[in-house]
């Protein structure tokens, strides 16, 4: 942590919160991780086919007018 | 005939009483402009605040120039090289001929201006150029990914916000091309980093190869536009949407992005068309959130679209059961979409729903009953000066405990901003809880969070230990009440009327 932050932190006052309740945000977010990691893997799954299949915009209606 | 014809500016001035009076656009302009179909879409898009146009003949258009020296000056059929500029502009303006100028009675024309629209000689799909205020445009409400550009006109120079957008030139580019201009055009004028592209820079970056000549264009699939965001210097993330994909997963990661003020390239296959998102509104009345903890993305109303169809600011209703805009159609028609970002943002809006779902039930569990639910969830990406900028203009709502913690934080340069809310405190733009994410952390990071606070409590992450640990400190925040909303990174558009006769 840098000084700056440090200092000010010092001179907060500080809240009183159980270890408990600190270590379920922990756990909170450690448990994201595989979840993220999952999301990810079928986004790019996706649009690893969409890079194969999709046939974008040939046209659109002013093709069409002309 | 067109032979010799040399680019000459002069000026044609026309009052707009009604919306008949831009059929004098035809009397005023050459037939290669097509001013029938012109005038037939400025009656029907624009709105009444619109009071004068400023026709500038001889107008030289750098990207028509691009597409001009590269295209049609080699075709058999002979195109002129100069285009026209109309200029929009409110009822406190006037045209005096005698000293070619235009005046207001309080001095401050850039108040009274609505940006420009260029006119190509093409004959068809004249519409070029264009960067036009949407407080103009029919229908636009909401706020809108905009960029100030400043317009020389008659020696003044004029500033108007906006989203550049165009019309397909049909022959050279299409809708694909249009979109991918005017995404990388809002860079290039908002980011000193990137480069201007003109339009003809972009059909040479879609192939791998220079393919020749180049017409005619049929498109290109996502690939395409996934490369010319990477030859421009950008960092494209494509997101899908199958049978399989769920609203929520889908539209969050889109409004995520539109909300962190990055222009998004949508694809749609049925329409065989291709847009840039640019804006969004909320809706007027909040409808129950689907889950306990749900996405805002269920509270927008509609989309704004730049539509190389259509006028730019196009409303797209979220889904088919709003009555369809102009455009005809919805976000259900939507495909993928294509964000550009900048280097130094590694953290994905698919990572940050996971983790702000995993958080919020943390802070669910920490709250009292009386308190109100975390019932809605929003997240978006900015930088730190933004959010240093935010914490200076509410001072007082924030206080200065956590005002001195905002400006004292060691960050990246970009942030990802969660906040937490009940349905009651998003009518009045409030929040409960928000935290501040490393947007350049790994998405395998344990704890990529600089600092979490509600009203009372902040966390303070220290990020340069292993351990990452969390100091608790006291906001010192009574009498303050609820925190303020975080709306930075689009600029709220201020509806005008509708014209009432525009047959």
């Amino acid at each position: 942590m840098n000084e700056r932050l440090k200092s000010y932190l010092e001179k907060c006052s500080p809240a009183t919160v159980d270890q408990s309740t600190l270590d379920g945000l922990r756990e909170a977010m450690e448990e994201a991780v595989p979840k993220i990691a999952e999301s990810i893997r079928q986004r790019e799954e996706l649009a690893a086919q969409l890079r194969v299949v999709v046939p974008t915009p040939p046209e659109s209606d002013t093709d069409k007018q002309d | 005939m067109l032979e010799g014809r040399i680019a000459l500016a002069f000026y044609d001035w026309i009052d707009i009483q009604s919306p008949q009076s831009y059929d004098r656009l035809v009397q005023v302009l050459d037939a290669e402009f097509n001013p029938e179909e012109i005038s037939k879409s400025l009656k029907t898009q624009v709105t009444t605040a619109a009071k004068g146009v400023l026709v500038e003949h001889g107008y030289v258009d750098k990207d028509y120039r691009s597409t001009f020296y590269n295209f049609y000056a080699k075709k058999g059929r002979r195109y002129r090289a100069d285009c026209v500029r109309l200029h929009f502009l409110d009822g406190e303006v006037w045209y005096d001929e005698a000293r070619t100028d235009i005046a207001c009675t309080d001095g401050r024309l850039q108040d009274h201006y609505f940006g420009y629209i260029v006119l190509r000689p093409t004959i068809v799909a004249t519409l070029g150029r264009s960067v036009l205020s949407p407080n103009i445009r029919l229908g636009a409400r909401g706020r809108a990914i905009q960029s100030v550009h400043n317009v020389n006109l008659l020696g003044h120079q004029l500033p108007v916000w906006g989203f550049p957008s165009m019309a397909q030139h049909v022959d050279i580019a299409v809708c694909a091309h249009v979109s991918c201009w005017a995404i990388l055009r809002y860079y290039s004028q908002t980011f000193p980093q990137h480069p201007e592209y003109l339009v003809h820079d972009i059909t040479k970056l879609v192939a791998p190869f220079d393919p020749g000549g180049l017409v005619p264009s049929l498109g290109f699939d996502v690939r395409g536009a996934e490369r010319v965001f990477q030859a421009a210097g950008c960092f494209p993330v494509l997101v899908g949407r199958d049978s399989s994909t769920t609203d929520q997963a889908f539209l969050s990661q889109l409004l995520a992005y539109l909300e962190s003020g990055f222009p998004l390239f949508v694809a749609m296959n049925n329409e065989k068309h291709a847009i840039a998102v640019v804006g969004h509104s909320w809706r007027q009345s909040q409808i129950p959130p689907g889950s306990s903890s749900s996405h805002v993305w269920e509270q927008v109303e509609s989309l704004l679209a730049v539509d190389d169809n259509l006028l730019p600011y196009s409303t797209v209703p979220l889904n088919p059961t709003i009555p369809a805009a102009a455009a005809g159609y919805s976000a259900d028609s939507f495909n993928a979409f294509i964000v550009a970002l900048p280097d130094k943002i590694y953290y994905p809006a698919d990572a940050i729903e996971a983790l702000s779902q995993q958080v919020g039930g943390w802070l669910t569990s920490t709250r009292d009953s009386e308190q109100e639910p975390l019932e809605l969830r929003r997240y978006f990406i900015t930088t730190v000066s933004r959010l240093r900028e935010h914490a200076r203009q509410n001072h007082t709502h924030l206080g200065d405990r956590l005002v001195g913690l905002l400006m004292r934080l060691e960050t990246a340069q970009f942030i990802w901003v969660v906040e937490y809310c009940s349905v009651a405190q998003w009518q009045a733009g409030r929040v409960a809880a928000r935290a501040i994410v490393d947007a350049t952390a790994s998405p395998r990071d344990r704890v990529p969070m600089w600092l979490l606070h509600d009203e009372d409590v902040a966390f303070v992450f220290d990020r340069s230990s292993v351990a990452m640990e969390a100091t608790p400190i006291r906001l010192e925040r009574a009498g303050l009440g609820p925190l303020p909303r975080i709306e930075l990174n689009l600029r709220p558009v201020s509806p005008s009327p509708a014209p009432t006769n525009t047959t």
